[in-house]
């Protein structure tokens, strides 16, 4: 079938106890045309750990070996892409720039893929043909078995016979259903039913983490509803773990690192909720843990910088063995990250903290705020936060320091950290809104931040290359290039704030804050 | 979306040829459409494409649904066709009145360019408002060109009037076709093209029998010789051809020049031999056909313990049934089950590829119970009679008529005017397990009387709903029913079965679909529609 023809397939699935071959061979003695039978074909199934591609109701199959892969792209409603690589991809990026590649992009991103099932696959297919020995429809057979890559055993998949029209034979489409539909044992698939592959590679996937406040409701004590954010947050952390320690691509790290501020910031914003002493501990644990990782997340997202700048402009092609630097750094970082994350001190952090966590809340006296709704106290805090950033902003002028537009950043995630944490408590539209202007806010701060530090690892990643001493000169130009670019983003970035600032601070975010402020949910949606 | 227009001043040069076989690798980079304007319709021949019905040449250019109704989808998966027919010789005067710049073809590829990646254009020879508007709307002009003098002359003058069109300049660049390395004259244009590769591609197609076979095969190299040389040309064709989309386009004064400065007296290509016809469709085998009478004894079965008591009292020595073949029986009716009423049946079987057409007329008065006795009148089809018949694209009636020899029956008749002019429908399917069991010898009954040959059908019906039916059947010629009856009685006896009559399966089979709460009218509105079901 052609992708732009009218018409859709008309799909069957098998009962367990339907022969599948009785049935091809059934219908190739009754349909004309020519019957080809494939070999079985062994092939894995791709996905980002966080299932990405599954999510959007996609499928990466990758068949082949011996130095020649085979990937077939799958989309609802949208043609096959495929495309030859030399192996299965770790990343996008690794393959030919094609059609594959570019419908990839805007789903995984820079994450890796992982192989997340087996298959063993058949698939037969009949051509079924006019008088003139025309293909007017094909039926198609495919039947299988798959397993999770991690590990398991082998499961049947449910097999499927579609019919496949041919544009322009819809009479003949018709009547090859109709002898189709004739045959016992078969039962049409719901409308929209995800292909049993789909609803394999759903079941292979690891369970991801809950949303982190998800469970929240209005009337939760505040004691109680913090512990629930704190826990799906140390959910996402431990999800991520292994991942940064592989370092299997960027994003895990990039995940921990939120998880840790969240928590380190809600911790310090909500205060006399939990006794002072616990939190002084654990603000100074978290505060060492995402000090831990810092270095590697800058050096991921510097390195990947360059990657994308070198691909995009062929003149930055002398910048790789500065890169080759970079990347070195990285992997020491790395190497530092993974023994803290082995160390005593983590273990200790995280043990201690998932106790605190799974403590019943106080029931005789304790802190002032530990029994009062959460949503109060984070509208007040929330206000009070608009406020300071509001006045902190106001202060700053298109030659601020950095570290003062770094003061602010860090005051506008404190904002959203309460904001993401406690959305559900709030009501929809005034919380949507806020959030989107102080991401809009946000965005220009962090990459005047991004500049900032990028600035300051390239003078690095310089004094590391100077020390091999085989620093030629076309990489030092193209690193004064690429030097210039950063610093012309920085100053984008600082132009993009003062605009930003004031659509921040202007009225019509206030009113909203102040809305969302006098009226949080009073019932969970 | 890159619009590549095969395209030259002479005819016979392998545009069409060339168009086919680019087409086909234009869908391996995604979903492309072959359209073709030459009113003869060859590319529409090679990929066995017919327009349904004639859309017009008119409400080609102009009506966007019309022109997305007649594009048909070719054998190759991501490649359709928007056919020709021989309106299409009026397509010049319609452009030429519709639009002075040349416009037309271009607004009427504009709808496509979001559901195709590559569209070909396969045009007549010559220079005409069609060609003009071929010129504007394509991105890159391909000019097979086989290398005679004729040819090459004609390349020149299509290069002068491209050179001197207004406009952006046309991407013009032919490439060599029906090259024959043994003639010194190809010999002397092939160094001459790989002497100026910025304005001939570098790619050549020989001169190959096997593709003058395409017109023989009605299909592109590459479905029956895909990796011979010619393919692997065509390959190399439309590889170069999409670097040079993403070049500045060539002189095509400089192409004219070139051209001119080459020309010399050329031998033609020796046209090759013809080839066989194509093969027709493969005629069915005459069609047994019997039309007859059905004496029957059908025993109902309680299940498999009685079957294997039936079994046990079987004389010493007798065979063991054969292993089970399925069956799959398909009725037919009217949506209000006119045959039904009229106590006939009609049934289609399939078994191991075989399928046997069958009317059933209402029981004769006399028989009664175990005993049936009715007209029957059957024939064997071919797989694409009986894909017909379950496909509803052919009545089963007529199916009948038209196999039944020497001719109607009063069954069909009687069938024919049950229905009326009702249209007949599949209203359910059943499949059966029957093992053949004999002949055997069965003692006679009675004292006195020889045994009696009778071949047993031992059936296990699976009916809609979930429901398993055993029974035992036995056709016998009339004359030998009183015979047959007595012994089977005896058997029966002798296992302590009862002797029961059976329904006949038509009948059991609309009574499951009325207790799986399915009436035979509505399966029969179900699966009567010649639409399919919804997906």
């Amino acid at each position: 079938m052609t992708a732009r023809g009218p018409g859709h397939e008309t799909v069957y699935l098998l009962e367990p106890a339907a022969d599948a071959e009785a049935l091809l061979g059934g219908l190739a003695a009754l349909l004309p045309g020519r019957l080809a039978d494939a070999p079985p074909e062994r092939l894995t199934v791709l996905d980002t750990a966080d299932g990405r591609l599954a999510e959007h109701d996609a499928l990466l199959l990758c068949s082949g070996g011996g130095g020649r892969a085979s990937l077939r792209l799958l989309r609802p409603g949208q043609p096959d892409e495929r495309a030859g690589a030399p192996r299965a991809p770790d990343f996008r990026r690794e393959l030919p720039a094609g059609a594959l590649r570019d419908a990839l992009g805007p789903l995984v991103e820079g994450r890796r893929l992982l192989p997340a099932l087996q298959v063993e696959w058949r698939r037969a297919e009949h051509e079924v043909h006019d008088a003139g020995s025309k293909i007017v429809a094909r039926v198609r057979l495919e039947a299988g078995r798959a397993r999770p890559a991690a590990g398991g055993g082998w499961a049947p998949l449910p097999a499927r016979l579609a019919v496949a029209p041919v544009r322009g034979y819809r009479a003949e489409h018709a009547a090859v259903v109709a002898a189709v539909a004739s045959r016992p044992g078969l039962r049409l698939a719901a409308p929209h039913a995800p292909p049993p592959l789909l609803a394999a590679l759903r079941a292979a996937l690891p369970p991801r983490p809950p949303v982190p406040g998800a469970d929240l409701g209005p009337s939760l004590r505040a004691d109680e509803a913090l512990r629930r954010l704190h826990r799906a947050h140390l959910a996402v952390l431990r999800w991520n773990e292994p991942g940064v320690r592989a370092d299997l691509d960027s994003e895990f790290l990039h995940d921990l690192r939120v998880a840790v501020r969240r928590t380190r910031s809600l911790l310090g914003q909500f205060k006399q909720v939990f006794p002072e002493a616990e939190v002084t501990h654990f603000r100074a644990e978290l505060g060492w843990l995402g000090r831990l990782t810092g270095p590697t997340r800058d050096l991921d997202v510097f390195c990947e910088d360059v990657e994308e700048q070198m691909e995009a402009d062929p003149a930055l092609a002398a910048l790789a063995p500065l890169l080759a630097c970079l990347r070195a750094r990285q992997r020491r970082e790395h190497a530092a990250l993974v023994e803290g994350l082995d160390s005593p001190r983590a273990r200790a952090l995280l043990a201690g903290w998932e106790a605190f966590l799974a403590r019943a809340p106080e029931a005789g006296r304790g802190p002032a705020h530990a029994k009062r709704a959460l949503a109060g106290l984070a509208a007040r805090r929330v206000e009070k936060l608009y406020r300071r950033i509001v006045d902190s902003g106001k202060a700053l002028g298109p030659d601020a320091p950095a570290d003062a537009l770094h003061g602010l950043r860090i005051e506008c995630k404190k904002m959203r950290y309460v904001l993401d944490g406690t959305r559900r408590l709030f009501a929809a539209q005034p919380a949507a809104e806020v959030l989107a202007a102080l991401k809009h806010l946000q965005s220009a701060l962090g990459q005047a931040n991004d500049a900032h530090v990028q600035g300051g690892l390239l003078q690095v990643a310089l004094a590391d290359l100077a020390a091999t001493g085989t620093a030629e000169p076309a990489t030092l130009l193209a690193a004064g290039r690429l030097a210039e670019r950063i610093a012309a983003r920085g100053a984008a970035a600082r132009a993009d704030f003062a605009p930003r600032f004031a659509a921040f601070a202007a009225e019509a975010t206030r009113s909203r804050v102040r809305r969302l402020a006098r009226r949080p949910r009073k019932r969970t949606r | 979306m890159s619009v590549v227009a095969l395209t030259h001043l002479k005819g016979g040069v392998g545009k069409t040829t060339a168009a086919v076989n680019l087409a086909v690798l234009a869908a391996r980079d995604g979903p492309s459409l072959l359209w073709d304007l030459d009113p003869q319709g060859a590319a529409s021949f090679c990929f066995r494409v017919r327009p349904r019905t004639p859309v017009g040449a008119a409400r080609l250019l102009r009506d966007d649904e019309a022109r997305q109704d007649a594009i048909r989808g070719t054998d190759v998966p991501d490649l359709d066709l928007l056919p020709a027919d021989f309106s299409n010789r009026k397509l010049d005067a319609l452009l030429a009145r519709s639009d002075a710049r040349g416009r037309g073809l271009s607004r009427a590829l504009q709808p496509l360019r979001e559901s195709y990646r590559h569209v070909l254009l396969d045009g007549p020879p010559g220079i005409s408002f069609l060609a003009e508007n071929v010129f504007e709307a394509a991105d890159l002009l391909l000019a097979p060109t086989p290398p005679t003098v004729l040819a090459l002359r004609s390349l020149a003058r299509l290069a002068r009037h491209l050179a001197r069109r207004r406009g952006p300049p046309a991407r013009l660049l032919p490439f060599l076709s029906m090259v024959d390395r043994r003639k010194a004259v190809h010999h002397r244009v092939v160094a001459w093209a790989r002497a100026h590769p910025e304005l001939v591609l570098r790619s050549d197609i020989p001169y190959a029998s096997l593709i003058e076979a395409m017109g023989v095969q009605r299909a592109p190299l590459f479905a029956f010789a895909a990796g011979s040389v010619p393919a692997q040309a065509f390959e190399a064709l439309w590889r170069e051809a999409l670097e040079r989309l993403r070049e500045p386009p060539p002189s095509a004064a400089r192409l004219a020049e070139a051209t001119d400065e080459l020309l010399a007296g050329l031998d033609e290509v020796e046209a090759p031999a013809a080839h066989a016809p194509p093969p027709g469709r493969r005629a069915s085998p005459p069609a047994p056909a019997t039309a007859g009478r059905e004496t029957e004894f059908k025993i109902a079965l309680a299940g498999e313990p009685e079957l294997a008591a039936l079994l046990a009292a079987l004389p010493p020595g007798a065979p063991a049934p054969q292993p089970a073949r399925e069956q799959l029986n398909h009725f037919f009716d009217t949506a209000r089950g006119e045959l039904r009423h009229a106590g006939l049946a009609l049934r289609l079987r399939e078994e191991a590829g075989r399928f046997v057409l069958t009317a059933k007329g209402a029981p004769a008065p006399g028989a009664k119970g175990v005993l049936t006795d009715r007209a029957e009148d059957e024939v064997a089809l071919d797989g694409s009679w009986a894909f017909e018949v379950l496909g509803g694209l052919r009545s089963p009636l007529d199916v009948l008529a038209a196999r039944l020899a020497p001719g109607p029956t009063p069954l069909l008749a009687a069938l024919r005017a049950a229905a009326g002019n009702r249209p007949l429908a599949r209203v359910g399917t059943f499949r059966n397990l029957r093992r053949t069991l004999g002949p055997v010898l069965l003692p006679a009954g009675a004292a006195g009387q020889p045994p009696v040959a009778l071949v047993l059908e031992l059936d296990r019906s699976e009916l809609p709903g979930g429901r398993v039916d055993h029974e035992m059947e036995a056709e016998v010629p009339a004359e030998l029913a009183p015979a047959a009856e007595r012994a089977l009685r005896a058997l029966c006896t002798r296992a302590g079965v009862p002797w029961r009559s059976a329904p006949s399966k038509a009948a059991r089979l609309f009574a499951a679909l009325e207790a799986a709460a399915v009436s035979p009218a509505a399966a029969s509105r179900a699966r009567g529609s010649a639409s399919p079901p919804a997906t």
